[in-house]
C-alpha cells in the first residue's frame, strides 16, 4: 500500500517538474509566476533567455535533474529487493518463481560479520529451501528500543543474541511465543543447563520460549608482553585486579574495564564479583578495580587495549577473548577467573508477531543444528556453540583448539548464581557503579595514588592501610541522606533491594545519583586529605 | 510607486493568515505577496516538525521536578562542584610521573571545562586559520595551489577509526609520535600523555581550522575590489592595507567561522570518544557534550533523564546567546557593496629565501599535523598496522577486497541517496531562510536567522533520540515513521543537521549584495522571481555552490541519526552505520582496519565531490579552490 501511494506521488513529482521546465523553455515562467505573485507591478513581458544571466538556468536543469535522478533513486530503493541479493538463486537460479515466497524478518544484537554469514548460508540451505525462505531482513535496534520496536512493527519473526535478561523482559512482555513443531527434535537434545546456568527458559506450561543458541563465559583477557614489560603478575582471580600492584604504574592504567551504564557484560562481571565475594567485601574489590582500571564505554574497546599492548588486563566475555588470542597470539590470553565465574546462555526465540511460524521455526532449528553452529566456529567469530555435535563435522574438527576451550569452559570455577537476586538489585548496582566509581574517578584514583604512594613509602603500616582503604571503598561506610526517607543511610544489599524499583524514575534516580556521586567525592577526599595534601 | 522594497526602513511585520502586513509610506497595508509568504512558512513548518516539536517533547522534563514545573534541576546543576567549580580538585597539566609528562588539563567542573574547551579551540583554529589564509591570499610560491588544496585535508571526516587512530598515533607508550620522538630520535625529555581536556581542545583545532580557513577566504573573495583600490590610491599598502581595509571587510566571514568552530567545539564527540575509545581518560568525560551522550545511550532503557534535559538547555542556550551576540556585532559591522562587477584581486607577491622557507615550514607542518586523522586512516586501511606494532610493518590491500561485498555498495549508494536529496532540500530551505533574513529582517526573519544556525549547536544524539520519539508516537505508520522504513526521516535529518552550512553559506553571500542592486531591478520591472533568478542568485552562487558542498560533504559523514535511526532497518543503513558495525558491532580480525577502508572510501567520496564542483565551476571560480 505504501508502494503505490509513492508511487502516485512520484508520478506527480514528475508530471510538476516536466510542467515547470517546459514553462522554463517557453520563457513564459516569469510571465505565469508574475500574475500571481505580483500585484503591484508593471507588467513586463520580457522575459528573454538570450542575455547573458545563464548561470540561474543551468543551475535550475541540474536542480531538476538531480531531484529527478534523486527521485527515481528513492522509488528504485522502495522496490522490494530482488531475491536473495548477493548469493545464488535457491535452486541454481532460473527457476520459475514460486508463488509465496517468505522474507523472515529478524531482530538481533549480533554484529555485521555473523548476521551476514548467516543470510548466506542459510538462504542456501535445504531448510531455506524447503520453506520457501527467500530473504532475511535485520533489524539491530539498540536493546533499550526492541520492545517498542516489536511492538511497532508487529511482523518480527525471530530474536535473536543479547543475552538472557533482554530475552527474559521480553518473555515478561509477553512478546515470546512457545516453540512447538519440528524445531523440538533439536530443541530436546540440547542441554537444559550449562555448567549451573539455564539454557532454555519454559513458561508455567513447560513449553520453550527461549532457547540458548550459543554460551559464553565471563572472565579477563591478559596481556603478557605488557606485563612482562611493567613487571606485573600474571592475574588469575578478579580480585587481583583491584590489587595495589595493578596499581603501583598510575596514573599510566594496567587494568581496563567497561562501565555498566553501557556494557552489560560487563555489568554481569560486577554481579559475579559480588555474589562471588558477597556484598561489602565485592563491593570493595569493585571499587578498587574502578581506581586501578581505565573504565570505557565499550567492551570492545576494552579488547583493543589489551590486543594493542595499552593495558596488561581488562575483563572481557569469553569469545572477545579468544579473538584476542588469535589478533596478538602468545601475547594474549583469555583467563577463567579461578574464584569464580558463570556460563552464560545466547538465546533464540520465536516472537508472538510472527507472520510465519513455520518458516521461522525453521530458522531456529537451523540455527541450532550443527549446520548452522558451525557459524560461530568462524575464525573471526570464536564462539562456543550450544551443541557440541558441532565438533564432529568436518569444519569442527579443523577447530580443535575451540574444543578445548569448550572443555575448559564447562569445567570451568562456577560459582552459584542467583539471576533473581542480581536482578533485585541490578539497577541500583548499575547507577551507583557510575555514581561513585565512573563519574568520580579522577577524585578516586588520586586518593588511591596517594595511598599506594604512603604504603610504598612506609609511610602507613598495612593495618592503616588495610583501615584507609576501607574508608575509600567499603558502600556501607558511606553515609548519605536517603531522598526516600530524609535520613542518613548507606549502600547495604537491602537498600539496594529497596530502591531497585524506584531507579525507573528518573527524578528519583538523578537525584540519589548525584547524593551519591558527592558523597564518594567527599570521602575520596577525605581519604586524600588524611594521606597530607 | 514600485513598492514592496525590501530593506531594513520599510517592511513587513507581522503576519496573518494569508497576507503580510506591510508598512509602507507610514501606513500599514495589506500585501500579498505569495513569494513572502512560501519563503517564511516553508522553513518554518520545516523547522517546527524537526526542531521545534521533537526537541520540546523531549526537553519539557527538564522544567518538571516530580511532575510538577520547576527549575529544580537547573539550579542543583549550578550549585553542584561537578558542573561548575572554580577550583579544580584533580587534573594533570605538565605532571610529570616515571618516565611519562601528563597533559590533561585541569578540571573546572563540566560546563567550565566545556566552555574553557571551546574557547581555546576557537582562537587556536582561529589563529591557525587567519595565518593560512592570509599567507595564501598574500602570498605566490610554487606548490600554492597544491596546499590550498592540502588544507581541505582535517575536513575529510573518519567517523569511528578515529579513536583508534588517536590511540595508534598519541599513546604514551605504543603511540607513534612518542615512539618517533621519545624512543628513536631522543628529542622529547618524557613521553607525552596529550589527553583529556587539552587533548580535545587540540584535535578540534586542528580539524576545525580550515573551517575558519574557509569563511575567511571566501569573504576576501567577496570584496569590492574598488575599496582596496581606494585605499590604495591614498597610500595604503601591505600589512596596513590588510589590517585597516580588508581584514575589517571579511571581518563577518571570519565571525561567522570562528562561531561555528565555537558551537561545533561544544557539540564534539567525536574527540572526547576518540580519546575515551582508545584511554577511557576521565577527564575526557568531563565535557558537556559527553555527558548529555552518555546519558542518551544508556543501555535497556528509553528515558532521558531530566538533569541531562536540563544540560542540554543549558548547552543550546549558551550557544544561542553566544551566536546572537556576536551576530549583532556582526550585523553592526556589515559591509554590502555595490560593485560586484570584479573579483577580488589579491595583492599578491612573490616571496623567496627565507621568507619562503618560513611559509613552506608552516604550512607543511600544518598539514602533516591537521591530517594526521586522515592519513592515520589510509595507513591503517593499507598496512598491517591494526595487528599490534607500533609501527606498520607491510602493505596490504587485504582490508579493501573485503570492501567487495554487495551490502558496502548498498550502505554506499544509500548515503549519496540520502545526502543528495538532504543537499537538495537543505540548500532550498536554507536559501529561502537566508533571503528572509538578510533582505526581510522582519521578526520571524530573525526567528529563522536563529533557527537556521542553531542545528550545528544540537548534539546529533539528542536529535536522534527526540526524532525517534517524536516520529514514532506522532507519525506511526507514515512515511516518516522510521520503525517502517527509517530512509525519509534520515533525509531530513540530514537536511536539518547540516542546514546552517547551507544558509550560514548563502547568508554570507546575500550580505555581501547590496540590496539596491535589487531594488533597481524591482524598479526597472523585474518581479521578485526575476530578481531573484537573474540578479541575486548569480552573484551568490558560489555561496550557494560552496555551502551545498560543505553541507554534501557533512551529511556522508553524519553519524549520530545514521547510527541510532538506520540500525532501525538493515538493508536502510547508511556508510556512516556500516563502519560503525564493522568498528564496533563485529569482532572479525582487523575490524578496525576495514572500518578505516570503510573510512578512505567515504574520505574519496567526499574529495571526488569537492573535484567535481571545482570542474563544473571551472570557467568562473576554479581559481578560487573550491
Amino acid at each position: 500500500m505504501e508502494n503505490i501511494s509513492i508511487d502516485i506521488i512520484i508520478v506527480r513529482a514528475r508530471i510538476l517538474i516536466a510542467l515547470f521546465m517546459s514553462y522554463r523553455l517557453n520563457f513564459c515562467f516569469g510571465k505565469y509566476l508574475y500574475l500571481i505573485t505580483d500585484l503591484t507591478f508593471n507588467k513586463s513581458g520580457d522575459c528573454n533567455l538570450n542575455g547573458s544571466i545563464k548561470y540561474p538556468y543551468i543551475l535550475f536543469v541540474v536542480i531538476a535533474l538531480a531531484v529527478a535522478i534523486g527521485g527515481y533513486l528513492v522509488w528504485l530503493s522502495f522496490q522490494p529487493p530482488p531475491p536473495s541479493p548477493g548469493t545464488p538463486g535457491p535452486g541454481g537460479g532460473g527457476q520459475p518463481t514460486q508463488p509465496k515466497q517468505i522474507t523472515l524478518v529478524v531482530i538481533s544484537r549480533h554484529g555485521l560479520d555473523i548476521l551476514g554469514k548467516v543470510e548466506t548460508a542459510f538462504l542456501s540451505s535445504s531448510i531455506a529451501r524447503k520453506y520457501n525462505i527467500t530473504a532475511i531482513q535485520w533489524l539491530t535496534p539498540a536493546a533499550h528500543l526492541w520492545v517498542s520496536t516489536i511492538n511497532a512493527r508487529g511482523d518480527i519473526d525471530v530474536a535473536w543474541g543479547g543475552g538472557p535478561v533482554l530475552f527474559d523482559t521480553l518473555f515478561s512482555e509477553g512478546l515470546l511465543k512457545p516453540l512447538n513443531g519440528s524445531v523440538l527434535n533439536v530443541v530436546n537434545k540440547l542441554p537444559d543447563t550449562i555448567s549451573g546456568s539455564p539454557a532454555k527458559r519454559f513458561d508455567s506450561n513447560g513449553n520453550v520460549v527461549w532457547v540458548g543458541a550459543a554460551i559464553s563465559s565471563f572472565g579477563f583477557t591478559i596481556n603478557k608482553d605488557y606485563l612482562k614489560t611493567y613487571n606485573l603478575p600474571e592475574p588469575d582471580e578478579w580480585i587481583d585486579l583491584g590489587n595495589e600492584t595493578y596499581g603501583l604504574t598510575l596514573p599510566k592504567t594496567s587494568v581496563g574495564v567497561a562501565n555498566a551504564v553501557t556494557s552489560t557484560s560487563n555489568t554481569r562481571m560486577y554481579e559475579i564479583i559480588i555474589q562471588c565475594y558477597g556484598w561489602v567485601d565485592g563491593w570493595k574489590i569493585i571499587t578498587l578495580i574502578g581506581a586501578n582500571a581505565e573504565i570505557y564505554d565499550q567492551s570492545e574497546a576494552v579488547r583493543e587495549s589489551v590486543i594493542s599492548k595499552r593495558i596488561g588486563v581488562g575483563l572481557t566475555i569469553d569469545f572477545y577473548g579468544y579473538t584476542a588470542q588469535i589478533q596478538a597470539p602468545g601475547a594474549a590470553y583469555y583467563v577463567l577467573p579461578k574464584d569464580g565465574t558463570i556460563v552464560n546462555a545466547d538465546p533464540i526465540a520465536l516472537l508472538k508477531t510472527s507472520k510465519n511460524v513455520e518458516a521461522a521455526q525453521a530458522f531456529i532449528e537451523w540455527v541450532l543444528s550443527p549446520e548452522g553452529q558451525k557459524i560461530w566456529l568462524d575464525p573471526n567469530i570464536n564462539r562456543m556453540p550450544i551443541n557440541v555435535e558441532v565438533f564432529n563435522t568436518p569444519e569442527g574438527k579443523m577447530r580443535q583448539d575451540l574444543y578445548l576451550q569448550y572443555n575448559l569452559t564447562l569445567k570451568a570455577a562456577t560459582i552459584e548464581f542467583s539471576d533473581e537476586l542480581a536482578s533485585s538489585y541490578e539497577q541500583a548496582l548499575i547507577w551507583f557503579f557510575d555514581s561513585t566509581i565512573v563519574k568520580p574517578q579522577a577524585e578516586l584514583r588520586s586518593a588511591w595514588i596517594k595511598l599506594i604512594q604512603a604504603k610504598i613509602n612506609n609511610k602507613i603500616s598495612q593495618e592503616e592501610f588495610r583501615e584507609l582503604v576501607d574508608i575509600l571503598t567499603n558502600p556501607t561506610k558511606l553515609t548519605f541522606i536517603d531522598p526516600l526517607t530524609n535520613e542518613p543511610t548507606t549502600f547495604t544489599m537491602e537498600y539496594a533491594q529497596k530502591i531497585n524499583p524506584h531507579m525507573k524514575n528518573v527524578d528519583f534516580r538523578t537525584n540519589i545519583c548525584s547524593i551519591w556521586r558527592n558523597a564518594a567525592i567527599a570521602r575520596y577526599q577525605q581519604v586524600a586529605s588524611a594521606l597530607g595534601g | 510607486m514600485p513598492a514592496p522594497l525590501v530593506d531594513e526602513n520599510s517592511l513587513i511585520f507581522c503576519f496573518s493568515t494569508n497576507y503580510f502586513v506591510v508598512r509602507m509610506d507610514g501606513l500599514w497595508r495589506k500585501h500579498i505577496d505569495l513569494f513572502l509568504l512560501i519563503s517564511h512558512v516553508i522553513p518554518l513548518i520545516f523547522f517546527a516538525f524537526l526542531f521545534i516539536f521533537p526537541l520540546s517533547l523531549l526537553l519539557s522534563s527538564s522544567f518538571l521536578y516530580y511532575g510538577k514545573p520547576s527549575l529544580y534541576w537547573f539550579s542543583s546543576i549550578f550549585s553542584d562542584t561537578y558542573f561548575v567549580n572554580f577550583n579544580p580538585r584533580t587534573g594533570y597539566l605538565f605532571d610529570v610521573y616515571g618516565d611519562t609528562m601528563y597533559i590533561w588539563g585541569l578540571d573546572y567542573g563540566i560546563i567550565l571545562n566545556t566552555l574553557i574547551v571551546a574557547l581555546t579551540t576557537m582562537i587556536l583554529s582561529t589563529v591557525m586559520g587567519l595565518i593560512s589564509a592570509f599567507i595564501l591570499a598574500r602570498y605566490d610560491f610554487p606548490g600554492k595551489n597544491l596546499f590550498r588544496v592540502l588544507l581541505y585535508t582535517p575536513m575529510l571526516a573518519t567517523p569511528f577509526v578515529n579513536a583508534y587512530v588517536l590511540g595508534k598515533l598519541f599513546h604514551p607508550t605504543s603511540g607513534l609520535i612518542n615512539y618517533i620522538f621519545y624512543d628513536l630520535l631522543h628529542i622529547l625529555p618524557y613521553r607525552i600523555d596529550l589527553n583529556g581536556l587539552v587533548g580535545i581542545s587540540i584535535a578540534q583545532s586542528l580539524s576545525y581550522f580550515p573551517i575558519v580557513y574557509l569563511n575567511f577566504q571566501a569573504s576576501l573573495l567577496n570584496i569590492d575590489p574598488s575599496l582596496e583600490e581606494q585605499a590604495e590610491n591614498l597610500g595604503a599598502k601591505g600589512f596596513s592595507l590588510f589590517r585597516r581595509v580588508t581584514f575589517p571587510l571579511a571581518l563577518p566571514g571570519l565571525t561567522a567561522g570562528m562561531i561555528i568552530t565555537f558551537i561545533f567545539s561544544m557539540e564534539d564527540l567525536s574527540a572526547p570518544i576518540g580519546f575515551i575509545g582508545y584511554s577511557g581518560n576521565p577527564l575526557a568525560k568531563k565535557v558537556m557534550s559527553y555527558y548529555i551522550f552518555q546519558s542518551f545511550s544508556e543501555a535497556m532503557r528509553g528515558v532521558i533523564t531530566p538533569e541531562t534535559s536540563a544540560l542540554s538547555v543549558i548547552l543550546l542556550s549558551i550557544s544561542i546567546i553566544g551566536f546572537i551576540l556576536i551576530k549583532r556585532y556582526v550585523s553592526l559591522k556589515t559591509y554590502a557593496s555595490l560593485s560586484r562587477g570584479g573579483r577580488w584581486n589579491p595583492r599578491v607577491r612573490r616571496i623567496s629565501g627565507f621568507k619562503l622557507l618560513i611559509v613552506y615550514v608552516f604550512l607543511v607542518v600544518l598539514v602533516l599535523v591537521g591530517s594526521m586523522p586522515q592519513v592515520g586512516t589510509v595507513i591503517l586501511a593499507s598496512t598491517d598496522w591494526v595487528l599490534g606494532g607500533v609501527t606498520p610493518k607491510s602493505f596490504s590491500l587485504e582490508y579493501f577486497y573485503r570492501l567487495l561485498h554487495p551490502s558496502v555498495s548498498r550502505a554506499i549508494s544509500n548515503s549519496v541517496i540520502y545526502s543528495s536529496i538532504a543537499v537538495l532540500i537543505a540548500v532550498l530551505i536554507g536559501a529561502s531562510s537566508a533571503y528572509c533574513v538578510a533582505r526581510f529582517k522582519g521578526f520571524l526573519a530573525s526567528i529563522l536567522d536563529i533557527l537556521s544556525t542553531i542545528p550545528i549547536a544540537i548534539p546529533g544524539i539528542v536529535l536522534a533520540v527526540g526524532y525517534f520519539m517524536f516520529f514514532t508516537s506522532f507519525f506511526r505508520w507514515t512515511l516518516l515513521d522510521p520503525l517502517i522504513d527509517p530512509a525519509p526521516l534520515l533525509i531530513l535529518a540530514y537536511s536539518f543537521r547540516r542546514l546552517p552550512f547551507a544558509a550560514r553559506s548563502i547568508f554570507a553571500g546575500l550580505q555581501q549584495v547590496h540590496v539596491s542592486l535589487e531594488e533597481a531591478a524591482m524598479n526597472l520591472g523585474a518581479n521578485r522571481f526575476q530578481t531573484l533568478f537573474r540578479i541575486v542568485l548569480p552573484l551568490i552562487l558560489m555561496n550557494i555552490f560552496g555551502g551545498a558542498i560543505l553541507t554534501f560533504v557533512y551529511c556522508m559523514s553524519e553519524s549520530s541519526t545514521s547510527v541510532t535511526l538506520g540500525a532501525l532497518r538493515w538493508d536502510r543503513g547508511p556508510i556512516t552505520f556500516y563502519i560503525n558495525q564493522v568498528v564496533y558491532g563485529s569482532i572479525v580480525v582487523g575490524a578496525a582496519s576495514v572500518g578505516a577502508a570503510l573510512c578512505v572510501l567515504l574520505m574519496t567520496i567526499q574529495i571526488l565531490a569537492i573535484i567535481i564542483s571545482n570542474y563544473v565551476l571551472k570557467q568562473r571560480f576554479a581559481i578560487y579552490g573550491f
